[in-house]
């Protein structure tokens, strides 16, 4: 038997988390206390050491269903195993303070994601109104071209507190990180769904904090 | 993983995209405790999928081992 570590959150948030939520194996979570932290954890019989796109499936998951019920969570990555959960509060017990700090600083917010497609080229022509995620997809395109300094964070406004930025898939999308306050994910919707040049992206979220886990200069 | 091959082979290219989003963020993103975890991919069609990400969570974590 192993304990698995999903994400944390402030043990203040501990009883957000309802029983009846399934991890990886099918395992029911639970918040194991480390201070003033608590732990989302999982016991597992088959510790998760390869990579399935189930096992993944299953770890982001858990992650949602938790922030669903009103939790701030940040997530761990993938495949955190402990002897027990003694173990466990000893590895937490020397757990970076930016992570603590996120946690606190950010309770209330939610990670939003909106993953856009990479459209084709036109072959000829002069281009009409460029928007700003297409825009930032054609300078993905360009080799040798950064991803820093472009974002989508001025284009939606206000509801956007932190904005991360992934390319994905050798340049064929890319996945823009978007920290925003829960209350406001109908806002942060709309602001999405205003911008034409946005139309086919997909927007994933509520999530736990991928991007924001850890606390930078803020 | 034989479920798994059949449902990537049918996914559109949002869907991918969406799906490498999904991989990258939980193997290369989030709060490292442990700093020497060994995780292998034993599903070829995440290598398929996503080649240059899955590179980069190796890298990620190597240098987190550093």
């Amino acid at each position: 038997m192993t304990t698995y570590l999903y994400g944390l959150l402030l043990d203040r948030n501990a009883h957000l988390v309802p029983a009846h939520i399934a991890g990886v194996g099918g395992a029911a979570l639970r918040v194991v206390a480390c201070d003033k932290i608590g732990a989302l954890v999982s016991t597992v019989t088959t510790p998760p050491r390869s990579a399935s796109i189930d096992d993944v499936r299953a770890h982001d998951h858990a992650l949602q269903s938790v922030v669903h019920h009103g939790a701030t969570v940040a997530s761990v990555r993938f495949g955190q195993l402990f002897a027990d959960d003694d173990d466990l509060r000893r590895w937490v017990g020397r757990l970076d303070a930016r992570v603590v700090r996120a946690l606190e600083s950010r309770d209330g917010c939610v990670e939003m994601r909106l993953v856009l497609a990479l459209e084709p080229r036109p072959a000829t022509g002069a281009q009409a109104h460029v928007g700003p995620g297409t825009a930032y997809l054609e300078q993905l395109r360009a080799p040798g071209d950064s991803v820093k300094g472009l974002a989508l964070r001025a284009a939606l406004g206000p509801v956007v507190l932190r904005e991360h930025v992934d390319p994905l898939a050798g340049g064929r999308g890319a996945a823009f990180s978007h920290l925003i306050r829960r209350q406001d994910e109908p806002a942060y919707r709309e602001a999405v769904a205003s911008q034409p040049s946005l139309a086919g992206g997909t927007v994933l979220g509520p999530l736990a904090f991928y991007s924001f886990a850890e606390a930078d200069d803020e | 993983m034989s479920a798994d091959r059949n449902s990537l082979e049918e996914l559109d290219e949002p869907e991918k995209l969406v799906l490498s989003d999904l991989i990258n963020r939980v193997l290369d993103k989030g709060v490292m405790i442990k700093t020497h975890i060994t995780i292998s991919v034993a599903d070829i069609d995440l290598i398929e999928l996503d080649l240059n990400l899955l590179i980069s969570s190796v890298d990620a974590m190597r240098n987190k081992r550093l």
